[in-house]
């Protein structure tokens, strides 16, 4: 991992406290038809996001499209430090990036602007600004991919605004 | 033949009576369950299971990579490769060269002097060559790696976009269900709960059709 992404990490784990995830009712809004809604759940009950299985996580990427919102937030570390530490090679980047970009208006695909913004809402300062940070920070690693770019699309769209400004 | 006619009709009545009574089960069954097991017909409900176990195999690595990093990996290995062609060119001009000035040399000393310059081109000629043999090798890898990924990704696509549809058969049937009151109101929650699910199997699809699409702009 490069050096700056350590400070990026530090960030990720201030802005996301290690509390223990109830997973009661994680796919009661919107994953009732995710096949794999039962499994997923019982690997969260109980943990903190920092002592989740990662492989069995970052695997099941698709589940972020199915669950509630504040059941995402819990999760959402989990899936940006893979994202850091795995770069283009995470299996969840793009499923992660897609639901971090603002649809633009009348799109059609990706994520449907309620929820994106029930998302942005339901997230501290801190969390806001972690995101920020990481997706910055991948994105510089990935700068003639197109990965890469949809990461500066999303911070564009959106989250560049909880970067801090430089002088 | 009045006899017969009411035992036909007894029949057929309780015989709807049962039929109900199992739909309603069916119906109850699903609205307490999730994923799959949320279908209350039995033919989209085991080609949903079927094709989510498809989904599995083909979207979790299992059956062939499921990323293919950047598109930036095959230029720095196409790179390599040229970078590695063109140092053993250069080496051979060199060698030529070389050759060409001992042919002209007047003394021995000058002669030897060449000859080892020459010598020790040729060793990195050799070492130059099996640089360019590995960085050949890693831009086949490259190659089959894309390609699979293509292979596997199209497939996840396909049996994810399936599973859907098993849901959009599913919520077409539930929406003309109202043979009673109960199974009106259970059907219509379903409605709402495949309503609801449609954009998480959409998001999964974009999600995936962007992977493909760095694949395809990946091929060297």
């Amino acid at each position: 991992m490069q050096p700056a992404h350590a400070a990026v990490l530090e960030q990720l784990h201030a802005a996301f406290p290690a509390e223990p995830i109830g997973s009661t009712g994680a796919f009661d809004d919107f994953g009732a038809t995710y096949p794999d809604a039962e499994p997923y759940a019982q690997h969260l009950e109980g943990k903190t996001w920092a002592q989740l299985d990662r492989s069995y996580i970052v695997t099941r990427s698709d589940a972020l499209g199915f669950l509630g919102t504040r059941h995402v937030v819990a999760v959402l570390p989990v899936y940006l430090r893979a994202l850091l530490e795995d770069g283009v090679w995470s299996p969840a980047g793009d499923t992660l990036i897609l639901l971090l970009t603002k649809p633009d208006p009348g799109k059609r695909t990706g994520i449907k602007l309620p929820r994106f913004e029930a998302l942005v809402s339901a997230l501290t300062a801190a969390q806001r600004a972690a995101i920020a940070a990481v997706l910055r920070a991948f994105a510089a690693t990935d700068e003639e991919g197109s990965l890469g770019g949809r990461a500066r699309d999303a911070l564009e769209h959106h989250w560049s605004a909880y970067l801090p400004s430089r002088s | 033949m009045g006899n017969v006619k009411m035992t036909i009709m007894v029949t057929l009545a309780l015989g709807a009576s049962v039929a109900s009574a199992d739909k309603l089960s069916d119906f109850k069954d699903a609205v307490a369950k999730k994923g799959c097991e949320s279908i209350p017909y039995s033919d989209y409900r085991s080609s949903c299971q079927s094709q989510q176990d498809q989904v599995h195999d083909w979207c979790d690595g299992a059956r062939g990579p499921v990323t293919c990093g950047s598109e930036a990996v095959t230029r720095q290995v196409k790179d390599n490769l040229e970078k590695e062609k063109k140092g053993v060119e250069e080496l051979k001009d060199k060698r030529s060269k070389l050759q060409d000035s001992k042919s002209r040399a007047s003394t021995d000393d000058e002669k030897n002097k060449i000859g080892k310059d020459i010598e020790q081109v040729e060793k990195d000629i050799y070492e130059g060559e099996k640089r360019v043999e590995q960085a050949q090798k890693d831009l086949e890898t490259r190659k089959k790696l894309v390609d699979d990924a293509i292979y596997t990704l199209d497939r996840c696509v396909d049996y994810r976009r399936a599973v859907m549809n098993s849901f959009a058969a599913a919520l077409d049937k539930v929406r003309n269900e109202s043979e009673t009151p109960e199974i009106a109101d259970l059907a219509r929650q379903l409605r709402n709960r495949y309503e609801e699910g449609k954009s998480g199997h959409e998001e999964q699809i974009t999600a995936r059709n962007n992977a493909l699409s760095t694949c395809k702009n990946s091929r060297p």
